[in-house]
């Protein structure tokens, strides 16, 4: 990659502005993303209504701000959900001895077999659709990266002395796995959670957009789009600026990720 | 070399196997009684208490079956290339997906095309222009391009060509002009791939100890990208694009729903909306048998090229 410092850094603080928007969007949109308008149905962008308004004359910029908590909080918590299963998953493979080892390593194949979006949409689907449905689904298809990495760096590290040393001294397995095998692995984890984020935005604003996200009035920004998609003729603005913040937030998870990656030092990981 | 590439294709088989378990797990996944979900889906509420009309439903899905005899039994049928019939209704689930995989597979060679005319210079061209404006510009292009998911890049579309410049249609289909639009849509999401991989192999292929001893010849340095970097650096785009039909199949998914084309990713959609169980089944174990299948001619054929790689990747 040949950017230099300054879009990385830019990218890094709008990740965390981003991260913040999620925790005070609904707080501050400068109308009620939920209370309609009839009067001003569909209003093309203006000084009062930044993003115009939508089909229930709803402040489109409101509904986008408050958006941002489900759209990018969900996300967060795919991933962080995601990486506790792939942690345990890769400690369990990494410290169970060969057979143990190849089983989990074959379900984990078994589980990348599935491309994303349709394992995503068919289980999304399946539960009906909602907030917790699509986290549950996202974390089925989102843990097994972590679960690699971390096998293949706790195979590495159980074999170090300091971890023999400490097994032959009676040290119980879960207090290795949390004192000596996890500590190596949270750097790594970290950049390919940073990563991570980004490919959630996009696979929660991609299921919303199919119609199996959170449901309608929620704001959330597929679902904004999808519900925008009846008016792409009349209304091109609406149908199209709520996906820029999608873009946006997805460019700079991406980009920090990046950033952390180099500085971390990995070229495995994410 | 052999038994390195019957073991491959032993862990394939394994992984299949274990696929068609997790896509028979997905229905216990359902909320309330399968059976009645059916009996609703087929003949609405009303019939939905008939005991005769349940106990049928029964006895045709074998609900009563243990876990694992239902799930031999599907298998089995899978097997023979039998899929189920259709829970609305009632139709065969291959002929169901046959009605779209003519319009799938059109739109995917479209796509495909885009990618190669697109990537093919895009990839090389940054590769041998390394650090220059066009090589940044590349790479920026992908770093977006990574970013915007395709259904999006579709309403973009639609809105620039359609909207606002009235050259092509935006949905439906008909004419080649209605393909336009959504093979631009998904073949600019492999692009992004393949341009990055590209690259990356021209600046390696560039780097090998053969180029610098063909420049040392004195050879031009056209002939030395063409002749000599090029045929390497073609070769992880040949796999690259194998690897991408399985990608393609994804993507379309989006792409026929932004612009109403019914090919197999709309249908799976219906299905899903539908909860059509034995079609959703069928196409998301058709997707990752694709996706192993694929995965695994790109290791034999890596394997076959490159015996070295025996050890590597078991």
């Amino acid at each position: 990659m040949s950017f230099s410092d300054p879009l990385r850094l830019t990218a890094t603080a709008l990740s965390v502005l981003i991260l913040l928007l999620a925790v005070v969007g609904p707080a501050i949109t400068p109308h009620d993303p939920l209370v309609p308008d009839p009067m001003i149905r569909l209003a093309p962008p203006s000084a009062e209504h930044w993003l115009g308004t939508d089909h229930l004359g709803r402040d489109v910029f409101s509904r986008v701000l408050a958006g941002a908590r489900l759209s990018v909080g969900l996300a967060v918590l795919v991933v962080l959900v995601s990486a506790a299963i792939g942690l345990v998953i890769g400690l369990i493979a990494g410290m169970g001895g060969r057979w143990v080892d190849a089983g989990l390593m074959r379900v984990t194949d078994a589980f990348f077999a599935f491309p994303e979006l349709v394992a995503a949409l068919a289980i999304a689907g399946v539960l009906g659709g909602g907030g917790t449905e699509v986290l549950f689904a996202l974390a089925v298809v989102g843990w097994m990266r972590y679960a690699r990495v971390v096998r293949g760096m706790t195979l590495a590290t159980a074999a170090a002395d300091h971890v023999a040393l400490a097994r032959l001294s009676g040290v119980g397995r879960f207090r290795i796995a949390l004192d000596h095998l996890t500590p190596p692995v949270l750097p790594a984890m970290v950049v390919m959670m940073t990563a991570h984020v980004a490919r959630a935005i996009l696979a929660i604003s991609g299921l919303g957009f199919l119609g199996f996200g959170a449901s309608p009035p929620q704001p959330e920004w597929g679902v904004i789009l999808l519900e925008a998609r009846t008016y792409i003729l009349s209304a091109p603005a609406y149908a199209l600026l709520p996906g820029i913040p999608i873009v946006v937030s997805a460019l700079a998870f991406n980009l920090a990720g990046d950033a952390l990656r180099d500085r971390v030092g990995l070229a495995g990981a994410a | 070399m052999i038994a390195a590439a019957l073991r491959r294709i032993a862990g394939a088989l394994l992984v299949i196997v274990l696929a068609s378990f997790l896509t028979f797990l997905l229905l216990q996944l359902a909320p309330g009684d399968a059976v009645m979900a059916i009996a609703d889906a087929r003949h609405g509420e009303a019939v939905a208490l008939d005991e005769a009309t349940l106990a049928r439903i029964r006895q045709e899905i074998g609900v009563d079956d243990p876990f694992l005899v239902q799930w031999a039994r599907w298998a089995f049928g899978l097997a023979r290339l039998d899929f189920g019939v259709s829970l609305i209704d009632g139709r065969p689930v291959v002929d169901i997906l046959a009605e779209g995989l003519g319009r799938t597979l059109e739109l995917a060679i479209a796509a495909v095309a885009v990618a190669a005319i697109l990537s093919i210079p895009l990839g090389l061209l940054a590769g041998v222009w390394r650090g220059t404006w066009f090589d940044s510009l590349s790479v920026a292009l992908a770093t977006l391009g990574s970013a915007m998911p395709n259904w999006w890049l579709g309403v973009l579309l639609i809105v620039v060509f359609s909207v606002n410049l009235g050259w092509l249609p935006a949905f439906g289909r008909g004419d080649w002009e209605h393909l336009v639009l959504p093979a631009l849509t998904l073949g600019t999401g492999i692009t992004v791939t393949t341009a990055r991989i590209l690259r990356s192999a021209t600046i390696e292929a560039l780097a090998a100890r053969h180029i610098a001893a063909a420049r040392g010849r004195g050879v031009g340095e056209a002939r030395v990208i063409g002749r000599h970097a090029l045929r390497n650096a073609l070769l992880p785009v040949v796999t690259i694009f194998a690897l991408e039909i399985a990608f393609v199949l994804e993507g379309a998914i989006a792409v026929e729903y932004v612009f109403g084309l019914r090919g197999l990713g709309l249908i799976f959609i219906e299905a899903v909306d539908a909860r059509d169980y034995p079609v959703i089944q069928a196409f998301v174990l058709f997707t990752a048998v694709l996706f192993v299948c694929m995965n695994l001619v790109v290791d034999l054929l890596t394997l076959w090229l490159d015996p070295r790689t025996a050890e590597g990747m078991a």
